[in-house]
């Protein structure tokens, strides 16, 4: 809707845009029109009728005369002097039709008009009146005049009819932006539902009808892929849960009787060797499963989080000493929880982030079967709980931290799925997982305080 | 039933294999009345005939579902069950504990922990009927919680009741590690941060007790950083 919104005020300025220069370019071409005409005149030599009426002078006999150089034939067609009665006394190529005596009305007539159709101009000087004509059709005469109240009214009208233009204007603007904008609301709006996944049904027709098409056509696109990939979500969420499922009761029997076995060969024999080996061996192929489900789950949100306030004190020591219960002699694990990260609560899940440490603990022992230390120390850096899983081993191979630093999945790189889920878990309370060699593995979880 | 190795117990699942087994640990742990069903049907026979003292359920059966018949025993019988099940979907587990099980395991699992667990729910749901044990042994000194008495060649001493609950709950996880938070909940209950100083005084308590060395306690063991254990065997 913003979209619209702002296309809407687009389309309003382009509107005031237009107006502003076609005013503009009017104005530009007037003031040309003027400065041309007017430069013409002042080159031309702007010639008035009272010039022409002061220029004449009279001879002692009662003739009248002109300066030679007054050129008056050059912007006059032809002139006459009339006395105050209406006679002749002066006249230069006065038509015939026009050579006689006027009355007074027939002054007034064309003094501001025509007679008969020569626009004439009139002066009066000290001998009588200088009647100028110019060739028919070469001037338009206007007789304007305005009654004093309409002229105040207009004037004092003028800067509130302006103000009604523009908001006229502004209003058609709106009108026609927000009738134009309205096909193209609901494009947007169809959009918007496209990128929340939701299915899309515009109606073709209009001016806009293509694109609704376009845009029906890439939702449905879209669903029959989603639905694609659902289906194959789904297929392979039945087959791992299924394989998942079927491999229980046949591993719960091979570590019943492994641990049966255990117990009953002598110590130290190698019968006893071969099956606690079949023991620890179920024993990863459990948490495999387990960890193979879960990542899943994590990676396609069927995992909810279940969220509870976590004093991570307790829980990190309830893990590591669950940890240390089943660990053998070569290894050996330090908790380092000063204060205050020892009581800070985290909104977490306990059983996913137990699983985290669990993972990173179980991890170092497997990777360093000739034992190691391992320390977990956690801190509070930056507002962040941090909590640093080191041992003091071989460290992690480097196609691993490669592969970990690898988005891409690389179907032959070395089994980190363990290290994965760490992240996963990590990332699904908002945090970041890293994983480093510093004189042995290390991984650094980084968490959000949300609370306490 | 004065021992939770006298419960009748009967294990229901599909798998002949998974039930021998099971068998077979259970009777090495002790319990020696056990019977076993790889069906509904056979699991109804087995109730009809005697009503057990636990069930161990498992969920997919060849003739029904493990929650269809925890419904029908438990509208006769308040009998503690035990689901274990290849299952392990968290809606499965909430449904299950839902239905009102005693507990939920998955498969595979660790034998260890399942009789663990069985113990645990025989011995607090037949609480009333059991013989607590009350007397431990840490080499030669005898604690007796009837009395709240630790005795050794020295001589008898009494235990505060702080003492005997910080004891007991170390004994009945003998072997493993007790963390302090668990320790402190079981004397102070939920709230008991801070009491973590209060807990190494009882434990140097304890020992001066126990221990024929305090200083060098071969029993009351610390976990530097977690909690307490109290040694699984006679470190002869």
């Amino acid at each position: 809707m913003k979209t619209v919104a702002r296309m809407v005020r687009r389309c309003i300025l382009a509107a005031f845009a237009v107006v502003a220069l076609v005013l503009t370019v009017n104005a530009a071409l007037l003031l040309g029109i003027v400065v041309h005409f007017g430069s013409k005149n002042q080159q031309e030599g702007y010639f008035s009728v009272g010039r022409f009426a002061i220029a004449f002078t009279q001879t002692a006999d009662g003739d009248f005369t002109l300066p030679p150089d007054l050129e008056w034939q050059k912007h006059f067609a032809w002139a006459m002097l009339l006395d105050d009665g209406g006679e002749i006394l002066w006249s230069e190529n006065l038509p015939s039709e026009l050579n006689h005596p006027y009355t007074v009305p027939e002054v007034a007539a064309f003094s501001r008009w025509y007679l008969k159709d020569y626009p004439v101009m009139v002066y009066r000087n000290d001998y009588g009146l200088l009647v100028a004509g110019k060739p028919i059709g070469s001037l338009t005469r206007f007789d304007f005049y305005m009654d004093n109240d309409i002229l105040y009214a207009l004037l004092s009208t003028f800067g509130p009819l302006l103000l009604l233009d523009l908001g006229l204007v502004l209003a058609v603007c709106l009108l026609l932006g927000w009738r134009g904008a309205r096909p193209l609301r609901e494009l947007a709006e169809g959009i918007g539902m496209l990128a929340e996944g939701k299915e899309v049904h515009l109606k073709e027709s209009g001016a806009t009808a293509e694109l609704a098409e376009k845009l029906n056509q890439t939702s449905s696109h879209l669903q029959e892929q989603n639905e694609l990939i659902q289906r194959r979500d789904m297929t392979r969420a039945n087959w791992i849960a299924g394989v998942s499922h079927d491999i229980r009761t046949p591993l719960a029997l091979i570590m019943g009787y492994g641990e049966q076995l255990t117990q009953q060969f002598p110590t130290d024999s190698e019968a006893r060797k071969k099956a606690a080996a079949i023991c620890s061996q179920s024993k990863k192929i459990k948490a495999l499963i387990e960890d193979l489900n879960l990542t899943f789950k994590l990676q396609y949100n069927a995992q909810p989080l279940r969220r509870s306030p976590i004093r991570m004190g307790a829980m990190l020591r309830r893990c590591v000493a669950d940890f240390c219960d089943s660990l053998e002699e070569n290894y050996n694990v330090d908790l380092l929880l000063p204060e205050p990260a020892g009581q800070t609560i985290l909104e977490a899940d306990a059983e996913l982030l137990t699983r985290a440490v669990d993972n990173l603990l179980n991890n170092s022992v497997r990777h360093n079967p000739s034992g190691c230390g391992i320390t977990v120390r956690a801190g509070i850096v930056d507002g962040r709980f941090v909590l640093e899983v080191r041992d003091n081993g071989a460290g992690y191979p480097e196609p691993v931290l490669r592969n970990l630093s690898d988005s891409g999945s690389d179907p032959n790189a070395p089994h980190i799925l363990g290290l994965r889920l760490v992240r996963q878990i990590v990332t699904a309370h908002g945090g970041q997982a890293s994983f480093f060699n510093d004189g042995g593995a290390a991984a650094e979880l980084s968490l959000p305080i949300q609370c306490g | 039933m004065q021992k939770i190795q006298d419960a009748k117990i009967l294990i229901v699942d599909d798998s002949r294999e998974l039930l021998s087994l099971l068998k077979e640990e259970l009777s090495g742990a002790g319990y020696r009345h056990l019977r076993s069903a790889g069906s509904v049907k056979a699991a109804r026979q087995a109730i009809g005939e005697e009503m057990p003292e636990l069930v161990i359920l498992d969920i997919n059966l060849p003739d029904g579902d493990g929650f269809s018949l925890f419904r029908e025993i438990r509208s006769d019988s308040d009998v503690p069950i035990l689901f274990l099940s290849a299952r392990d979907a968290d809606s499965d587990r909430l449904f299950g504990l839902g239905l009102g099980a005693d507990d939920y395991m998955t498969k595979p699992f660790l034998m260890q922990e399942l009789l663990l667990r069985v113990s645990l729910i025989l011995r607090r749901f037949y609480r009333g009927q059991l013989q607590r044990e009350s007397v431990f042994h840490l080499g030669q000194c005898t604690v007796d919680f009837s009395d709240a008495t630790v005795t050794t060649p020295g001589g008898t001493v009494s235990l505060t009741a702080t003492e005997r609950t910080v004891l007991q709950k170390l004994l009945d996880n003998r072997g493993r590690i007790v963390t302090y938070d668990a320790l402190c909940e079981a004397v102070w209950g939920a709230d008991y941060y801070g009491c973590e100083n209060s807990l190494n005084v009882h434990i140097r308590h304890l020992r001066e007790k126990v221990e024929e060395q305090p200083s060098r306690p071969r029993w009351i063991l610390t976990a530097r950083g977690l909690g307490y254990k109290i040694a699984k065997e006679t470190p002869e």
